[in-house]
């Protein structure tokens, strides 16, 4: 029996989406680009599921660009646009802290493309909107990407408002938000919210892996990653695939659909674990909430100085109960993670990043007892 | 003449020489050690197909087992490079002794050497070992170097010097032809060397310390210090992977896996930090001959080197071998370290040690240990510890895994690391 707390990592398969997912391949084995029949099926199939995702996120259907992950959806917007502004050689700005899709397709924009970029520093970990303002009076922009809601810290970025300063700003550049963490947790209305291009990632919301979307303004075009038969409109060649297609549009529905349920869920849980965590504490177990505000309520980031995060992950899954953390056990090697650093981390610090993710699947009781056993692996460990 | 040749077919059976070389000095051992190596050979074989393997005149031969037609020559060779205790091996094919066939045999292994078109250079090396036979030494390699010559004028020419192929010929109750000599890992084969207890952890030097002692005759038993949760249990499952590898040359071996925790925490607790790594050393010396003792294994042995680590200077060896009651053997003790990670790389165990999952969580070890310690201060550290305590606690808590070669031959093929 396993009960697992790390959903920002990857969320729950969903058993209606997954039936739905088996059937559709089922129904759906042939390849939409053919014109026989069972082709065309394929087709419709997957124009079917553009229209529901367009109706959830309130785009356009031929805005929806089916893509293989998160990551794959960020490395084309990126890399796209840092290859086709190239002469015009303006700035590509993000916040510090990225999740490394973003942060190792811009230290590629920059190592081998030769484009500027330049990271803003968050503000007690979150995002700063000051820093934007004075940046865009000083630069030309030609893109500005940024997560919507942060992977380790749950901090909900003020899109909004940096989607309207740089439109003001630097009406030139093309903007891209990473909601990958966003969906079902905050609204995503692609039409009101002014961006050029948005990342997501199914996986989170309870669909099989290997579904991404990528959002995208139908007046700003772009130079696609993936080059070949030209599916996508020429935006992402690569044969589609309808029924991981459909699984998408029903997580996505669903995503939307339950969001207010699942804030209200999750909010609960999060003051149930909280309180408990902080009844734990004595001389032998202590800990700091990194969340800033806003923060979505179902990331718990935790500084715990007592023990070493992995450790106290090998603790809690011997028996079953799996949390995430954010930097393993590093050699002399390996390096702690950049964006944990970029939160004012020290290298030592970030070995002491624990990250409890809770979800609706979750009973009261079970996220007590959590805090319970994350104490009790403390004071037996901690040396 | 030429048209009698041609009716004489080429048939053989294909066999497997193995050379002994060194083992063939040990006198009234000598029987002894070519049994264990002929057993040893056996026992590899066994898991890759059917094979008969037959010992005579400090050789062993292989060939298909009975209920085969034909020898897997690439597959028993494979295997047997694995085995300690020959000096080379040789794909050899045998036939009786007729003229005709051997002329046939020679021709037909001359064409498979020249099918590329190209140019070699070769020369004969014939030994008669049967007196009986008419022909005598010279006038065989002659009428040999004659016949590839004719048969192949723009591509073969003779080197008795430096030439690129040598056909070898032995006569004995058969003609026994071939062209390759493969060298074998040499050494002893192992169980003519008595047990050791290797003390495995995750790193470059422990399992070639192993592979050493191993090719030395020693039959191989490892003990590994696990300290949850403080170790990850990849950092486990990688020894435990090095193990395996080890059984390709020691054979089947027992992994003792201890559980280290409790003396970890006591020795945070009770000892200097700067004295940590050295007392550590000394516990898991006294703990590993425990076991070694309870399995009746006479001696222990270590991947140490001198002066690579601070624990590895002369003082501090001299501190931990001080509670050692049973010999250590450290046979990378003189060896550079370029040395030990190109056997690594050879044996197979490099791309595995090297991957970044920690044995000995580092929140332990000292930024500063002690690198020159007198015996009194390892004595003063361990002053308030429990040492007897600790120590039989630690081999209750041990868990044994018997790793058997044959589930591991072929598994462990990691690819290398770009550099």
């Amino acid at each position: 029996m396993s009960h697992y707390f790390d959903q920002t990592a990857t969320g729950d398969l969903d058993p209606e989406v997954l039936e739905f997912y088996i059937e559709s391949l089922r129904k759906y084995p042939a390849n939409p680009a053919t014109r026989y029949a069972g082709g065309q099926a394929a087709k419709s199939a997957l124009e079917e599921a553009k229209t529901r995702i367009a109706r959830a996120l309130n785009c356009l259907p031929n805005e929806v660009i089916f893509t293989s992950s998160g990551t794959e959806s960020i490395n084309t917007v990126i890399k796209s646009i840092s290859l086709q502004t190239r002469s015009r050689d303006g700035l590509l700005l993000a916040p510090a802290a990225e999740h490394a899709a973003t942060s190792q397709s811009l230290d590629f924009a920059a190592e081998e493309l030769g484009r500027k970029v330049a990271y803003l520093p968050l503000r007690q970990r979150s995002f700063d909107l000051g820093l934007l303002e004075d940046t865009l009076k000083k630069e030309s922009l030609d893109l500005f990407t940024s997560v919507y809601v942060h992977n380790l810290t749950g901090a909900i970025y003020p899109i909004h408002d940096m989607a309207t300063l740089v439109r003001k700003q630097a009406p030139q550049a093309r903007i891209h938000v990473d909601a990958v963490q966003a969906l079902g947790k905050c609204e995503i209305n692609f039409a009101a919210m002014d961006v050029d291009y948005l990342s997501l990632s199914l996986h989170k919301v309870g669909c099989p892996r290997g579904s991404g979307l990528l959002l995208a303004n139908f007046k700003k075009p772009f130079i696609p990653l993936l080059h070949g038969g030209g599916q996508e409109e020429g935006r992402r060649s690569s044969t589609e695939n309808p029924a991981l297609a459909l699984a998408s549009a029903l997580a996505v529905e669903k995503a939307v659909a339950g969001r207010e349920d699942w804030l209200q869920k999750v909010s609960d849980l999060r003051k149930a674990f909280l309180a408990a965590l902080q009844q734990e504490k004595d001389a032998k177990f202590t800990y700091e909430l990194l969340s800033p505000d806003p923060a979505v309520p179902h990331i718990v980031p935790l500084y715990i100085p007592g023990l070493r995060a992995q450790n106290i992950q090998t603790v809690l899954s011997q028996e079953g109960w799996e949390v995430g953390i954010g930097s393993a056990c590093s050699s002399s090697k390996q390096k702690a993670p950049q964006a944990l650093l970029d939160l004012g981390l020290t290298a030592e610090q970030t070995l002491h990043f624990l990250r409890v993710s809770l979800s609706p699947r979750h009973t009261r009781k079970e996220v007590v007892d959590l805090a319970g056993r994350i104490a009790q692996a403390v004071r037996t460990f901690a040396i | 003449m030429e048209n009698m040749m041609q009716e004489t077919k080429a048939h053989y059976r294909e066999l497997i020489l193995v050379r002994i070389g060194e083992i063939a000095l040990k006198g009234l051992n000598r029987g002894r050690f070519e049994k264990q190596l002929l057993k040893n050979l056996e026992y590899r074989l066994r898991h890759e197909g059917s094979y008969k393997l037959t010992r005579a005149d400090s050789r062993i031969w292989i060939e298909a087992g009975d209920d085969q037609q034909t020898l897997d020559t690439a597959t028993a060779l494979t295997a047997v490079q694995d085995v300690f205790g020959y000096v080379s091996a040789s794909p050899v094919r045998a036939f009786p002794l007729d003229l005709d066939l051997l002329d046939a045999n020679v021709l037909k292994l001359a064409e498979e050497k020249f099918e590329d078109g190209r140019k070699h250079s070769f020369k004969l090396e014939v030994k008669r070992a049967n007196k009986a036979f008419p022909l005598k030494t010279y006038d065989l390699a002659v009428r040999l170097g004659d016949l590839i010559l004719d048969h192949f004028a723009d591509q073969a020419w003779v080197d008795v010097h430096e030439p690129e192929l040598t056909f070898y010929l032995e006569v004995r109750e058969d003609f026994y032809l071939y062209t390759e000599i493969i060298p074998g890992r040499k050494g002893l084969p192992v169980g003519m060397g008595g047990r050791g207890m290797l003390m495995l952890s995750g790193g470059i030097d422990s399992p070639v310390a192993g592979y050493m002692m191993a090719s030395r005759g020693m039959r191989l038993s490892a003990i590994y210090f696990h300290t949850f949760p403080y170790t990850s249990e990849e950092a486990k499952q990688k020894v435990i992977d090095l193990a395996k590898i080890l059984t390709r040359y020691a054979g089947d071996l027992d992994l003792y896996i201890v559980d280290f925790t409790s003396t970890q925490l006591a020795l945070n607790e009770v000892c200097p930090e700067d004295m940590m790594t050295i007392v550590m050393r000394r516990m898991m010396i006294r703990i590993a001959q425990a076991v070694a003792q309870e399995e009746k294994i006479p001696g222990l042995i270590s991947g140490e080197s001198m002066g690579q680590v601070a624990s590895q200077t002369l003082e501090a060896l001299v501190c931990t071998d001080k509670v050692a009651e049973m010999p250590i053997f450290r046979p990378l003790i003189g060896l550079d370290k370029d040395a030990t990670i190109r056997l690594a790389r050879d044996i197979g165990t490099f791309e595995t040690s090297i991957l970044p999952y920690e044995d000995c969580c580092t929140v332990f070890v000292a930024k500063h240990p002690k690198t020159h310690p007198r015996l009194g201060d390892a004595a003063r550290a361990e002053k308030h510890l429990d040492v007897l305590g600790l120590t039989l606690e630690a081999v209750q808590k041990t868990e044994k895994i018997p790793l058997k070669l044959a589930d591991n031959i072929g598994k462990y093929d990691r690819i290398s690391p770009l550099h």
